[in-house]
């Protein structure tokens, strides 16, 4: 995200995995924490049963409100970012023409801990 | 869902124009590594070295369905987001090769201009606010907004014209943009990062982007950023190589973004 949403968006993440509403916010619950579990270094089996959790949680029923609608989209892009920390540090790097430097793989991001932050400079509570 | 979504009558800072706006950003992204990702030119190079220029299996087929999903675009998602990211949306829409049947239309010409006086005006009202406020986190979101268009600008510049030179406004917006970053302590949006790391070929201004990534290493949960660092250090490991004057703009930036197994991500 550009920055100045960052923030509002990890709050907003956090507000609705915690607000533990529906089976969705539930979802987004899980998908935080599978985040989380990967970037602590968690074995693949834990953040894998989480993304599990996740995803029995994300079957969109015929009356679906706002909140579910937000919710299973939250959840959505957090299982997006998941698989891509995880596929991009399980696949190398190619070199076509050069002879790139093979550089280890480098430590993996820590979102979570980004979006929910507690921004200093910010005095906007969760 | 989106479609869902959009059915409801949102207002700009309700949580579902958030999450519309994610997937925004998402989507330019994505378009922008998709429009790199493995041209023809690259994959008969990868052929003729020997490499699978196709990736994974599971890439190929989430390669096929984002090439079906941008085929029909996502409407109407544009005003869930703001005014940088959007014009960061009309830039990765731009024509890449002149085989491109628009390419060389006057209306298509005037739309380029049009983006970029847009964008030069986003950069000069986003220095006003800077010299304007006090507060710390204002002056580091305004100073990220800044580097982006400054990014954006450079990339139009370069592709729209095919233009792998110097000239005098290249040299500007990139000068403005390795200042900015000297003064900041993160940076987290890949894209501007990657596009002014292409464009830093003497080691003053290469040393401005790794001391950037140093000062992200230290912080304990900035590590999301370090994906783009390699890939900047694949541009430079090409720049050197390259005898000099022969590697062309857009065929480097097809080279880098190629040279992972998997579709680089920007998010």
């Amino acid at each position: 995200m550009i920055y100045t949403d960052r923030a509002r968006l990890g709050r907003t993440l956090v507000r609705i995995a915690l607000s533990n509403r529906s089976k969705s916010s539930g979802a987004v619950y899980h998908a935080m924490a599978a985040l989380a579990s990967y970037h602590r270094g968690h074995s693949e089996i834990e953040v894998d049963q989480l993304k599990h959790a996740a995803l029995q949680n994300l079957h969109p029923g015929d009356n679906l409100d706002l909140y579910d609608v937000v919710e299973h989209i939250a959840a959505n892009l957090l299982l997006c970012v998941v698989e891509v920390c995880k596929t991009h540090a399980e696949n190398p790097i190619y070199s076509f023409n050069t002879d790139a430097a093979d550089s280890c793989k480098e430590l993996m991001l820590d979102q979570l801990y980004l979006w929910c932050e507690t921004d200093d400079r910010d005095s906007e509570t969760i | 869902m989106i479609e869902i979504a959009r059915q409801y009558n949102s207002t700009h800072n309700s949580d579902i124009s958030l999450m519309l706006g994610w997937v925004y950003y998402f989507d330019i992204m994505a378009r922008f590594t998709i429009r790199h990702w493995r041209t023809e030119q690259v994959e008969a190079a990868a052929k003729t070295l020997g490499f699978n220029s196709q990736g994974e299996k599971s890439c190929v087929i989430q390669y096929i369905l984002a090439r079906d999903s941008f085929a029909k675009g996502v409407p109407d998602l544009a005003a869930h987001s703001n005014s940088t990211v959007q014009l960061l949306a009309e830039v990765s829409d731009i024509a890449i090769y002149s085989s491109e049947p628009r390419y060389a239309t006057a209306d298509y010409q005037r739309h380029l201009d049009d983006l970029r006086l847009k964008l030069e005006a986003e950069v000069i009202s986003d220095s006003d606010m800077i010299h304007t406020t006090k507060s710390d986190s204002t002056f580091h979101d305004q100073n990220i907004l800044r580097v982006v268009c400054l990014a954006a600008l450079i990339y139009l510049e370069r592709v729209s014209r095919n233009f792998s030179g110097q000239s005098a406004k290249l040299d500007l917006w990139t000068n403005q943009g390795f200042s900015i970053l000297t003064k900041l302590d993160s940076c987290l949006c890949p894209f501007p990062l990657f596009i002014l790391g292409c464009e830093a070929n003497k080691d003053e201004d290469r040393i401005v982007i790794l001391n950037l990534y140093s000062r992200m290493e230290n912080q304990p949960y900035l590590r999301s950023v370090m994906e783009s660092r390699s890939l900047i250090q694949t541009a430079w490991n090409q720049q050197d190589l390259a005898h000099e004057g022969t590697l062309e703009y857009i065929h480097k930036l097809n080279l880098v973004i190629s040279s992972r197994d998997l579709l680089p991500s920007f998010i």
